[in-house]
Parts: C-alpha cells; sequence; structure tokens
C-alpha cells in the first residue's frame, strides 16, 4: 500500500492521532488544524491499523506509546511500515527512557519525542513532509 | 467597561499563574490555538482535563484505600495524569509525577505515597485557578469577545 502520492502537490495535510487520552487527542488536533492539517483520531493500536488497512491515506502518524497495552504501539508501528505504510512516524513518550525511544525507532518511527508535542516540532516535521524529506 | 475590567484581571490570573509554575508556555500555545473558528477550545480542554483528571483521582483513591497498596496498579494511573497534565502546561503538577516515578524506581513506598498527595494537592490548586479563568473567560465572553488573553 502506497500512502505517499498525493491526488495534487498542494493537497491539504493529514495525520492520524494514535492516542487515548482526549484532553491530549483534543489538544493535537486543534495544534494540527491551526497548522492547516486534517486529523483522523485513533483510541488505541488496533484501530490505528484498521484504519490504514481500511485505505485511510495520511501524511503524519502521531503514535503515543503509553497506552494500557504498551507493546502494542511497538508492535502497530513495526506492522504499519510491513504494510508499506511511508507517512512520518512521530513517536511520543511520557516518561524518557532510552529503551523506550530505542523501541520505537528500531520499530519504524522516524522521531521520538517526550510529551508535550511542542508546536515547533509539528512544524519541522510538516516541513520535513511538504519538502518530501 | 465591565469586561475590559475582566479582561485584565484574567490576563492578570494566567502572568500569575505563568510566574508561579502553575503554567508554562505550553497552555499559552493553546489559547494561540483558540479563534473564531474554535471560540471554547480553552475551556473545552480545560473541562476535559479537570473531568479525565477526577475520574483518574478516582481510580487512584480505590487502589490507595486498599489495606496493601499495589503501587503497580498506581503507576499507570500518574502516567496518565503526567500526559494530560504536560500536555496542557500544568509544570507543578507534572514535577510531582515526576517525583512519585523517581521513589517508584528507588522502591520508597513511603516517598510514593507523598508524592500521590502532592500531585493531589498541585491538581486541587490548579483546578480552583482554572474555575476562576473559565468564569472570567465567561463574563468576558457575555460582554462580546472571545480572545482569553485580553487581545
Amino acid at each position: 500500500m502506497d500512502d505517499s502520492e498525493s491526488p495534487n502537490p498542494m493537497h491539504t495535510l493529514r495525520a492520524l492521532i494514535v492516542n487515548d487520552c482526549r484532553v491530549e487527542q483534543a489538544i493535537l488536533v486543534g495544534t494540527l488544524r491551526a497548522l492547516g492539517v486534517e486529523s483522523l483520531v485513533a483510541n488505541n493500536a488496533e484501530e490505528a491499523q484498521e484504519i490504514i488497512y481500511e485505505g485511510a491515506v495520511v501524511d503524519l502518524i502521531i503514535m503515543d506509546k503509553d497506552m494500557p497495552v504498551m507493546d502494542d504501539v511497538i508492535h502497530a508501528t513495526r506492522r504499519l511500515r510491513a504494510m508499506g505504510v511511508t507517512a512520518k512516524i512521530l513517536g511520543i513518550i511520557t516518561f524518557y527512557t532510552r529503551e523506550a525511544v530505542l523501541d520505537f525507532l528500531y520499530a519504524g518511527a522516524d522521531d521520538v519525542v517526550l510529551k508535550p508535542v511542542r508546536i515547533k516540532k509539528l512544524i519541522s516535521i510538516i516541513e520535513e513532509i511538504n519538502n518530501g524529506i | 467597561m465591565a469586561s475590559v475590567n475582566y479582561k485584565e484581571q484574567l490576563a492578570a490570573l494566567v502572568d500569575s499563574m505563568l510566574r508561579e509554575g502553575f503554567l508554562d508556555e505550553q497552555f499559552t500555545q493553546l489559547q494561540e490555538l483558540q479563534d473564531e473558528t474554535s471560540p471554547g477550545f480553552v475551556e473545552e480542554v480545560i473541562a476535559m482535563f479537570c473531568g479525565d483528571t477526577g475520574t483518574v483521582f478516582n481510580e487512584i483513591e480505590t487502589v490507595m484505600n486498599q489495606a496493601v497498596i499495589d503501587f503497580q496498579n498506581v503507576d499507570p494511573l500518574v502516567h496518565r495524569l503526567k500526559g494530560s497534565c504536560c500536555t496542557v502546561g500544568a509544570p507543578k503538577m507534572k514535577l510531582a509525577c515526576v517525583q512519585y516515578r523517581q521513589f517508584r524506581d528507588a522502591n520508597d513506598r513511603q516517598g510514593c505515597l507523598s508524592a500521590v498527595n502532592l500531585i493531589k494537592d498541585e491538581y486541587n490548586i490548579l483546578r480552583n485557578k482554572f474555575e476562576t479563568m473559565l468564569n472570567l473567560e465567561r463574563m468576558i465572553q457575555a460582554g462580546g469577545t472571545n480572545k482569553p488573553n485580553g487581545k
């Protein structure tokens, strides 16, 4: 499944937020909207995989590692890459451990940040996506 | 004139919360997200945060009321609190959650108990200030503007 093609070069970017906390969901959705990015929301890793499997095309996936079944998130990241998903994957963690960062990166995330996700970080990721990096 | 006064009061309240460390730049970024297309964004986020935090504290209390406290059951709850409070921009509450984690790593049960109480105390102070903030916002909006910081 190739999700990197756009219908036109000026298409609106789309993100998939994978997070079970509605406060964090609301803030990420609001922040991305302010940056011109539409968002889909999944409450867990399984829902996220279903959304992608059913054909949703996204440019960015923001994956919270700290959901009830933590290993599912790493496993889901790995599976999404195996499915051919080329969207940027940003992993977010609540408490920093080297292991948490490496788990995410080895699974295929492009970057991992500690909460909260800053607007500057989202802006730089969006710029990378727009520049095809 | 009344709404100008409320705007000043709101700005002063937010300033003092920033100065005293109850809020940080993450919160000011949230305020910047509020506009004509999402006029109640800050209020919505605060209400959600307070609602969810209250629910988590109820769950923490259930665990803490056990004869023998199993902190493994408290861990994911504090984890959740840390995630939401730092996303809202509440550094004092976040720090209390970090302290809990440090006590857990050190296997210090008494420290963990103190840290949980500190998280609750910080949240209660924050919640009271948020209530004042939202009351001022509502009075400002009743006067015909939806900008939270007097813009």
